[in-house]
């Protein structure tokens, strides 16, 4: 074995074994990269669905104890309360409430029905320490929607509402989990869709 | 039998020194030696890391399978009704059913459980670690450790049904 060649085939017999190093690099890297890339597939996504149906499931069950609306009778306003209504039941109310256009003040059922929906979609898309403190997992928008007499009704609970040109504008990011599920109006007038939808921070 | 085209074949091969010439140079023959080494310690670490990564991905399955389990179990949900806790189940339950239940599932793995009632922030089930003889988890000697969780609802009665959580930390 010679110390260093310094002659043509001796520089050609470095450049090769260079080649051959940058090639088992080359081969080392994508070794690397693809055995990760494959153990990576874990199906989250199966289980981010799974968990965005296990929250639905459990907010349509979760009830209420007290809520109220104000109705409005000519000149009057009546509050009227609900007590121990399920979600399900108040989101068909408030739609149902909605189609009566002029019966309700609108901002009533924000402040009382959809507020209490609201707080307790965002305690099941919370993540609850032991000391129970919470840390939000998922951003969530709730789309309750009727038609009555061709005319779309819909209830919105979300904080995802952005003022543009002033009206209010939904802006949904791309990468989303989507549940959606129809009830029968509880008045006979059709079809209620209620979707939820919830993303990560 | 012609051997004109062999011969001019070895010709070609510089048959002075063979193909162990190409390592005659000190230089040629460490670069060599040194892409082989990164090459086979590549593979031998890939394939270890693999295996961990593979360990980690199995336990994290297994983990959401027992929390399937838990979430589907007759032990505590209302009418089987997967997701909706019975309360009075709950307070039932101690951790010698439960391990009973779940034996399978749980015969080599520590694991907490917490469920939470998050209308009133109260934790209304947590089994102590007193199933194993541990003291509790210690992240350098843990080979893996995953906290999931699960909404559920908890019936109290038909009137009152609460927001809930399942938490299940499992480790081993």
């Amino acid at each position: 074995m010679k110390p260093c060649r310094r002659d043509r085939k001796g520089q050609s017999a470095v450049i090769d074994a260079l080649l051959f190093f940058f090639i088992m690099i080359v081969a080392s890297l994508f070794l690397n990269h693809t055995s990760f890339a494959e153990v990576e597939k874990i199906n989250i996504n199966g289980k981010e669905i799974e968990y965005s149906q296990n929250v639905f499931d459990a907010l349509m069950k979760c009830t209420v104890n007290t809520t109220n609306y104000t109705k409005i009778i000519g000149e009057k306003k009546v509050d009227v309360e609900l007590i121990h209504k399920n979600v399900l039941e108040l989101l068909l109310e408030d739609l149902s409430l909605r189609e009566r256009a002029g019966g309700v003040d609108n901002n009533s059922l924000e402040r009382g029905m959809e507020r209490a929906i609201s707080d307790i979609l965002t305690n099941l898309t919370s993540y609850t320490f032991s000391n129970h403190s919470q840390i939000r997992l998922f951003n969530f928008y709730l789309l309750g929607e009727t038609k009555y007499l061709d005319e779309l009704i819909t209830v919105e609970i979300g904080d995802i509402m952005e003022e543009n040109e002033g009206n209010d504008k939904i802006v949904l990011p791309l990468e989303k989990y989507s549940i959606q599920q129809s009830w029968d109006m509880p008045d006979g007038t059709g079809v209620a869709r209620i979707t939820l939808f919830l993303w990560r921070e | 039998m012609s051997h004109k085209g062999k011969k001019r074949r070895l010709n070609g091969l510089n048959t002075n020194s063979g193909v162990a010439g190409f390592y005659d140079e000190m230089i040629v023959f460490f670069v060599v030696l040194i892409s082989v080494f990164i090459f086979f310690g590549t593979i031998l670490q890939t394939w270890d890391s693999y295996g961990q990564r593979r360990d980690i991905v199995g336990n994290y399955e297994s983990t959401w399978e027992l929390l399937n389990n838990i979430h589907h179990s007759d032990l505590l949900t209302h009418e089987g009704e997967a997701g909706l806790f019975e309360g009075n189940k709950i307070k039932a339950i101690n951790l010698d059913n439960f391990t009973r239940h779940f034996n399978n599932s749980i015969s080599s793995i520590y694991f907490e459980l917490e469920i939470i009632d998050l209308s009133n922030s109260t934790t209304i089930f947590e089994t102590n670690l007193t199933n194993h003889d541990s003291l509790g988890p210690e992240i350098n000697i843990m080979a893996y450790r995953h906290v999931l969780t699960k909404p559920i609802a908890i019936w109290i009665n038909d009137e009152n049904i609460h927001p809930g959580q399942l938490r299940l930390e499992v480790w081993k």
